[in-house]
């Protein structure tokens, strides 16, 4: 098996993992886990990264199929990502320090953005 | 010879557009070195220049003459004139002081606030993720011992695909690799400095974004599959936020960031180091600073002839 995948610091493994378990949104087993990383790892692995996210409280698992299913575990009611919305968005100026990965779009740009996909799709 | 003070005030006022093509030509790390350097560099100038313009005024004070040992006013050119430079120079470095103070208090206000929240909140390789619908996702640098992280919603994770997920990683792990923060520290200092500099900031958060998008593209190996995350998450935020936020600026004619940002990474990889652009940006920071110097230098002159020194000596 190879890897490009596992030359990769773990922790960004890690962190691929578990942006693979909230995308997903149910709870999925380690294989299809495995299946929607774009990097190609080995199973054991997989396996070693989910029991690390399970041991940090990152996600939690449950009896299912043919072993155990992972999901992501929510913060209580969202309270956290209420207030970052406040912070990020309450004041009247932007911030500058914090580099958002997308700024806002006015409608011109957005037109814009739109074509310039449709042009890439093959 | 007060000109040699006024020139670095002005001059300002070129570095934007010679900013925005170097942006565009040149490969986008050096272009973040080159402007963010330029712009700290004419800022520099800038206080510099106000703050020996104000000299001769607050040298009238009889306290600080005293404190200077002037045996006479110091004669630095027309009365009339030095006066008047005087005065707008204390008022520009009044205003510059108090937008600066006030900027630097909300947004060291709003760093410590978000990272109170995100010290409480477990992570994976640095990534926590916010329970939230709406797209969003920022780099948080460390401080104090404190380590790195990306922030990302949930409703950011679901609206990409995998590829595009570890492009937007990889985008945000360029930022904190790269220290980009302190770039965009620099240029809002600079900015708060003079009209022209403030003009530059969003140019520098520009070749921030770029630059990472490049470190992005490089490391998922696919510029279009980068370009596509950034594309598609910007869409996704709209789709949420429109109604919401009302356009900016929905009449001009130019393009916005985020299109440019698509457009350079489904373009080649810009290579080049050097463009005119850049040598002239260099050009004008040389030229404000020994304009400066200058200044400075026949300024100093004029407090020792006060001081009783001898045009001879």
């Amino acid at each position: 098996m190879s890897d490009e995948g596992e030359r990769r610091p773990a922790g960004e493994l890690e962190s691929s993992v578990l942006a693979v378990l909230w995308a997903a949104g149910t709870a999925q087993s380690a294989a299809q886990v495995r299946a929607a990383l774009p990097q190609d790892l080995a199973r054991t692995t997989v396996a070693t990264l989910l029991g690390r996210l399970l041991d940090k409280g990152l996600v939690g698992r449950r009896p299912g199929g043919r072993g155990f299913v992972y999901f992501a575990v929510q913060d209580t009611h969202g309270l956290a990502a209420r207030r970052m919305h406040g912070e990020l968005d309450g004041g009247s100026d932007r911030s500058m320090v914090l580099a958002r990965f997308v700024e806002g779009l006015d409608p011109h740009d957005e037109a814009e953005l739109r074509r310039l996909l449709q042009e890439d799709r093959p | 010879m007060i000109m040699l003070l006024v020139v670095p005030l002005l001059l300002p006022w070129i570095l934007p557009p010679l900013a925005r093509r170097t942006v565009e030509r040149v490969r986008p790390d050096i272009a973040l070195w080159a402007v963010a350097t330029s712009t700290a560099a004419l800022a520099l100038g800038v206080a510099a220049c106000l703050g020996t313009l104000l000299l001769p005024l607050a040298l009238r004070l009889p306290v600080l003459a005293a404190f200077a040992h002037l045996l006479q006013p110091v004669q630095a050119g027309p009365a009339a004139v030095v006066f008047c430079a005087s005065v707008l120079a204390g008022g520009a470095i009044a205003v510059s002081v108090t937008a600066g103070a006030r900027g630097a208090r909300a947004e060291l206000r709003r760093l410590r606030a978000v990272r109170k929240l995100v010290a409480g909140m477990p992570e994976a390789g640095g990534l926590c993720v916010l329970e939230d619908e709406r797209p969003d996702a920022f780099a948080l640098p460390g401080w104090m011992r404190r380590s790195d992280r990306i922030v990302v919603t949930a409703g950011m994770l679901r609206a990409l695909d995998a590829g595009e997920r570890e492009a937007l990683l990889g985008h945000e792990r360029a930022h904190l690799a790269g220290r980009h923060h302190l770039f965009l520290s620099v240029a809002q200092l600079a900015g708060w400095c003079h009209p022209a500099l403030t003009a530059v900031v969003p140019v520098v958060s520009f070749a921030a974004e770029r630059a990472a998008d490049e470190a992005a593209a490089r490391a998922c190996g696919d510029r279009r599959l980068a370009a596509r995350a950034v594309g598609r998450a910007a869409l996704a935020a709209a789709s949420l936020r429109s109604g919401l936020q009302a356009p900016t600026a929905a009449a001009r004619g130019t393009t916005g960031p985020v299109p440019a940002r698509v457009k350079a990474l489904l373009a080649q990889a810009p290579v080049r180091r050097v463009v005119p652009a850049l040598l002239a940006m260099a050009l004008l920071c040389t030229a404000a600073g020994a304009s400066s110097l200058g200044g400075a230098v026949w300024l100093h002159r004029g407090v020792e002839l006060a001081q009783g020194e001898h045009p001879a000596d």
